[in-house]
């Protein structure tokens, strides 16, 4: 909480204050105003502060509109009240009075964050972007099957040939698996043994994102290539079959769901070219271009999945996470797009949709019964005779051809409020049914539509038992896509989602180059994957980070040494302790993001521990101060310049928490490297911290504040509710069901692990309201 | 063909993406404004491929002349003997890498090599694109760097059952070196390309009541307070519905787009359907002036076209190479080759239907039709005596007659010379130099 950063000081006000008070003075006299023994802070509070925060701290309009609440405990609260407030005149309240004044804050509203909750029921909201896109790949999903990959080897398949003539594929030479593609053979062959004038190698399998956006793949070669990506039968997306010898890179952007596989085909042709050589590489939403490496690739290949490439207008992130809480002409035709790119696939691959053909009798029918099935999985629900009637059988007739009333109703149903509002039978039943439940789950779980399984148990009478639909948590949890969202929910976390890479100076750090930053970044999601799916880790063992990935270049840039016994990944985990790392915060990722191009950052740093490793409250600065290094004394260290810089008494009221919590790092570097001196002195490592229950702690670096953090309930509590509200887009507030507190209490006991957490949430909200049959 | 293939790219493209209002009309104002008639003529060019050689003693008029006669293939053209120009002796005689017929395809408008490269067909060397820019491109080139002669597209290239493939088989258009042009091949892609996202619109459009009711049906069973975002979404479906409507466009156009079947699919047995679509947007585009030059290409180089239409079930390549003996196969060529002449009927009685507008005559009368092929003859993959039909009197050149080129040398470079120079472009050499020689023919 902090008053500081919302109290107005306008002119206007202050004025109109001053009359009044000067008024009030005159008529009483200065001893009666407050001086009753002992002090009423009800009635002081009345007096000074409710004007601008409402008689019961609920805020007022174009004075401090929000709500009195937060986590400082009293003392601090009270030390503030004394200093600051009124904003209009600080020294009218001050000691005995500001003490009573807080007290009755503290212990009326002031911890009390649920009597302002003006609605705690679930608002409509239409799909978010990525609930949208997800929501419609599923649903080709369910007829084209869902991308798994089984058992997962990395690289890609290739298989090598001996040309001759317009035969490209005169003789097999051999097959192998290739972890990247990044050859040069010269005037060579591929392999020995091969004619090294004509050859060609088709590398095929399945390339899985870590998360969703724009890549843009480039293909670079002096001989002929083709790149096809998700693609079943279409011609190539990069298509450079013909080539004079001169070497050229072609690219293509795509849009692609991150955590699913999309098959890949890289074709090559070397035919009489005087130099062979080929690179297949990458631009990733967040990243710079580079060689696609293995971590990947996969030899195993997928059938292709329908990704919607329609550009949607960014969700409503105000609160901390996205919500369809807007609707707007942008977004309309947005989506309107989005659905008729959706219905034109449908109307192209009708028949193997509805696995028909041409010549099949029966092929009306199969399309029809298609259409009713997408209906109903688009819909998530079962679709009366009537319904279907008006959304399908009426679009069929023999003068239209099929797959224009194919194309009709996919358009219907993607424009439909019934698949564009998810939530809607929730609000309208009265009675929570199975359906409500399945696709509260798959929302939840997986921002996406309830799978062709949920439908049957549903139909089968087998969705309504608590064990059943435990059950049901238990298949989706495993499911990648629990795994996918859970990843985004994290970069948002970590403060990375969306976000561009660390860029620190050139000239103070030539060797913190960008493929390191991008190593990092890598080296951080692959430990959480690995941690949080495979390792089942604790919410202390994640806040702890006793493992970290390390590659070559992280490993030479950081000094330790690199075992040569890596995965074709080039990853090995190792003791996060060789490298000096004393929990989560101090990943050199979080660290180098946390930092100015030429120094440490302690208040992005402070920000970023206090609220996610200690869960504290923060609110933005009500005025922002930028930082300039030209502005203090070089000689400073940047604890004496953020010192001097937030030294104001209303910077002080938060500063002292980020400051605190940003000093503790100060010994580690603009790129995270450990350091023990600064400029040839010796670091002030010391802080003091007040915790939220108002005991002063003293921190003498990042390990006692990582244990300070793994005693409270209270990280655990914030992670929570943020990971709730990423899951089911909605405050859980909402939800009677759902105990925060005890689950904080069992995340930090180490009752639940991560991954149970979130099967839980996912769980605990989506059957919340529902009466289980016995 | 692949017809079928999910293609997102393509997709992609078909729905324009970004926008349903594509901003037809930002350089149209010479669309809608009467051309004053002390202007210039205009003048246009055409060129028509159809594949895999001729059979030639059912194609060449024995006579030269102006009373030359019109044998089986020509015989739908004969509507159009008095602005015919039949061009004989006249030879591709670009060598070097490549087969005939990638040499047949990609040196018939460029007149120039190709570069060695690394795509191997039925004989010689391998080879890649082309070293040099078209006469078609060329021309839209020239007419583009002029204010009078600007249009909003220049040249537009349509293809009727052209594969989804891009080699020196299937590309006749070039840019310069090594830029093949992709021809439109489907005319959804060609409509909206030319006129917006007419089709999607109506689509959109035909649901909307659909919709509205399922909102209406929805906000009714929701609690009153909950109502608020499905009334805000009701709103913009009206207006979407309002937009779609009238927020068309095209009204603005010299002449509205042709009406475009709903749901014609881009596959073999719709190529008499598709073609005729393509040269009626064709036509379209040249009313509205978007265009001066355009390209109309039949299948490909090697194209495998099975022609039902005409009750033949064998592919078009495959039966071109059939010797001359075999009657059956002779047969179906001279059908298939005529069934070319009577598309190119359609289009030259198209042409002279309509009025060039804000000028005197006939869009024929402003036009040169160029119908050529790859190959003088499928089975014996001769690359002399190519197939040139010229109609129309665009270019000013003497129609109504068969005219020998004369007897050395005449490599068609000196054709793609005397097109340049018609429209005012007097170029000395086109594609190789060494080929140019005698200079462009007089055909005037």
């Amino acid at each position: 909480m902090d008053f500081a950063d919302k109290i107005l000081c306008c002119t206007r006000m202050l004025l109109r204050e001053y009359y009044r008070l000067l008024f009030l003075a005159l008529i009483f006299g200065a001893s009666s105003m407050g001086m009753a023994n002992p002090l009423d802070g009800k009635k002081l509070y009345t007096q000074h502060c409710a004007e601008c925060h409402g008689k019961k701290g609920q805020g007022v309009e174009d004075e401090y509109s929000k709500p009195l609440v937060g986590d400082w405990p009293v003392t601090k609260l009270i030390d503030y009240v004394d200093k600051t407030m009124p904003d209009y005149d600080p020294d009218l309240v001050k000691g005995e009075e500001a003490d009573a004044i807080s007290r009755f804050i503290y212990k009326s509203f002031y911890q009390k964050p649920e009597l302002f909750k003006k609605d705690s029921k679930i608002q409509l909201a239409r799909l978010t972007n990525r609930q949208f896109r997800q929501s419609v790949t599923d649903l080709f999903g369910q007829f084209e099957g869902q991308p798994v990959l089984n058992n997962p080897v990395q690289g890609l398949k290739g298989k090598y040939y001996n040309a001759e003539g317009m035969n490209k594929r005169k003789k097999m030479h051999a097959e192998q698996i290739d972890s990247i593609i990044n050859f040069n053979y010269q005037d060579k062959a591929a392999l020995k043994g091969m004619n090294p004038k004509k050859f060609s190698i088709y590398w095929e399998g399945s390339i899985r994102p870590r998360e969703s956006g724009w890549y843009e793949f480039f293909v670079k070669s002096p001989n002929g290539f083709e790149l096809s990506l998700n693609q079943s039968e279409g011609g190539p997306i990069i298509d450079e079959k013909v080539t004079a010898g001169t070497l050229r890179e072609e690219s293509a952007k795509l849009f692609l769901l991150g955590g699913r596989p999309y098959p890949i085909r890289l074709n090559y042709f070397k035919f009489d070219d005087p130099n062979a050589s080929i690179e297949l590489s990458w631009k990733t939403p967040i990243g710079e271009k580079e060689i696609i490496p293995s971590e990947y690739l996969y030899t195993q290949v997928v059938p292709p999945s329908f990704v919607s490439q329609q550009k949607l207008p960014p969700d409503d992130a105000s609160h901390g996470y996205e919500r369809g809480i807007l609707v707007d002409s942008t977004w309309d035709e947005a989506t309107t797009f989005a659905a008729l790119e959706a219905s034109i696939f449908a109307g192209k691959r009708m028949d193997r949709l509805a696995r028909t053909n041409e010549k099949d009798d029966n092929r009306k029918p199969k399309i029809i019964s298609f259409t009713k099935q997408f209906l109903q999985y688009a819909f998530r629900e079962k679709i009366s005779d009537k319904e279907l009637e008006r959304y399908v059988h009426s679009k069929f007739s023999d003068d239209i051809p099929l797959h224009i009333s194919v194309e009709k109703i996919v358009l219907t149903a993607l424009k439909s409020p019934r698949f564009l509002y998810p939530e809607w039978q929730a609000l309208a039943k009265k009675e929570k049914d199975s359906y409500v439940v399945a696709t509260r789950m798959a929302l939840y779980f997986w921002d996406s539509i309830p799978d062709r399984k949920l439908h049957d148990m549903i139909d089968r009478n087998q969705f309504s038992k608590k064990p059943h639909i435990e059950g049901q948590a238990r298949r989706m949890l495993d499911d990648s896509r629990s795994q996918a969202k859970l990843n985004d929910f994290l970069l948002y976390w970590l403060d990375m989602k969306n976000k561009e890479l660390p860029s620190l100076s050139k000239k103070t750090f030539p060797d913190f180059s960008p493929a390191l930053a991008m190593d990092l970044r890598r080296s951080l999601l692959r430990w959480i994957e690995n941690s949080i799916w495979k390792q089942k880790i604790t919410w202390p063992q994640f806040l702890a980070m006793k493992k970290m990935e390390v590659n070559e270049r992280m490993a030479s840039f950081y000094g330790i040494s690199y075992p040569g016994d890596a995965n074709t990944t080039g990853f090995v985990e190792m003791n996060a302790s060789n490298l000096m790392r004393q929990g989560l915060h101090t990943h050199p990722y979080i660290l180098s993001s946390h930092s100015y191009p030429e120094e440490s950052s302690p208040i992005h740093r402070g920000v970023f521990t206090a609220r996610k490793i200690l869960g504290r409250t923060l609110r933005p600065p009500k005025e922002a101060v930028s930082f300039r290094n030209a502005d203090f004394d070089p000689s400073w260290t940047m604890r004496q310049k953020v010192t001097a810089l937030t030294k104001a008494a209303n910077c002080m009221s938060c500063h002292d928490q980020i400051n605190s919590t940003g000093f503790v790092l100060e010994d580690y570097d603009a790129t995270g490297q450990k350091r023990s001196e600064i400029a040839g002195l010796p670091i002030d490592l010391k802080v003091n911290y007040l915790d939220s229950e108002g005991i002063e702690q003293t921190f003498n670096g990042s390990q006692d504040l990582l244990s300070h953090a793994l005693k409270s309930t209270k990280p655990a509590k914030s992670f929570v509710d943020e990971l709730f509200k990423h899951l089911a887009k909605q405050p859980v507030q909402s939800y009677s069901s759902i105990d925060t507190n005890k689950l904080s209490e069992m995340l930090k006991n180490e009752q639940l692990s991560l991954r149970e957490l979130y099967s839980k949430l996912g769980f605990l909200g989506a059957s919340d309201g529902f009466s289980f049959h016995k | 063909m692949n017809f079928n293939s999910i293609n997102r790219r393509s997709a992609l493209k078909q729905l324009g993406l970004s926008s349903l209002s594509l901003p037809i009309l930002s350089q149209s104002t010479n669309l809608f404004a009467e051309e004053e008639s002390t202007s210039a003529p205009k003048q246009r060019l055409i060129v028509m491929f159809s594949p895999n050689g001729t059979i030639p003693d059912q194609f060449w008029p024995e006579k030269m002349g102006d009373d030359f006669e019109h044998k089986t293939i020509l015989e739908p053209l004969e509507p159009f003997h008095e602005k015919m120009l039949i061009l004989r002796n006249l030879h591709n005689k670009v060598r070097g890498d490549g087969d005939n017929h990638m040499r047949g395809m990609s040196c018939l408008l460029t007149g120039i090599e190709l570069f060695p490269g690394n795509v191997m067909g039925g004989g010689n060397t391998p080879s890649g694109w082309p070293k040099g820019i078209s006469i078609d491109r060329e021309i839209c080139k020239h007419l583009q760097s002029k204010e009078e002669t600007r249009t909003r597209f220049g040249a537009l290239h349509f293809g009727v059952g052209v594969q989804d493939t891009a080699d020196p088989w299937t590309r006749m258009s070039y840019n310069g070196p090594n830029q093949p042009v992709t021809p439109l091949a489907d005319p959804y892609d060609a409509y909206r390309k030319l006129y917006g996202n007419v089709r999607e619109k109506k689509q959109v459009r035909s649901i909307l009541d659909d919709l509205r009711g399922d909102l209406n049906k929805v906000a009714n069973q929701l609690p009153e307070s909950d109502r608020k975002l499905l009334i805000e979404h009701t709103e913009l479906v009206n207006r979407m519905d309002k937009e779609y409507a009238d927020g068309n466009s095209l009204t603005n156009l010299v002449a509205q787009p042709p009406e475009l079947p709903e749901g014609l699919r881009n596959q073999n047995d719709n190529l008499p359907q598709l073609g005729r679509l393509q040269i009626d947007m064709l036509i379209n585009s040249f009313v509205n002036d978007f265009a001066r030059v355009a390209t109309l290409q039949y299948t490909k180089s090697v194209g495998q076209a099975k022609m039902n239409w005409l009750d033949i079930d064998d592919a078009h390549h495959t039966l071109s190479h059939e010797p001359d003996k075999n009657k059956d196969a002779y047969e179906k060529l001279v059908r298939i080759n005529t069934w070319f002449a009577e598309e190119l009927a359609y289009l030259l009685k198209k042409l002279e239907s309509t009025p060039e507008p804000g000028q005197k005559g006939s869009m024929l009368d402003h036009t040169l039709v160029i119908w050529t092929n790859e190959l003088g003859k499928g089975n014996s993959h001769t690359l002399d005596q190519i197939p040139f039909v010229l109609a129309g009197n665009g270019f000013g050149f003497q129609m109504g007659r068969s005219y020998w080129c004369g007897d050395k040398n005449n490599a068609h470079n000196r054709l793609l010379l005397s097109l340049a120079h018609a429209v005012g472009h007097p170029l000395e050499t086109f594609g190789n130099p060494n080929l140019c020689k005698g200079g462009p023919l007089h055909l005037s």
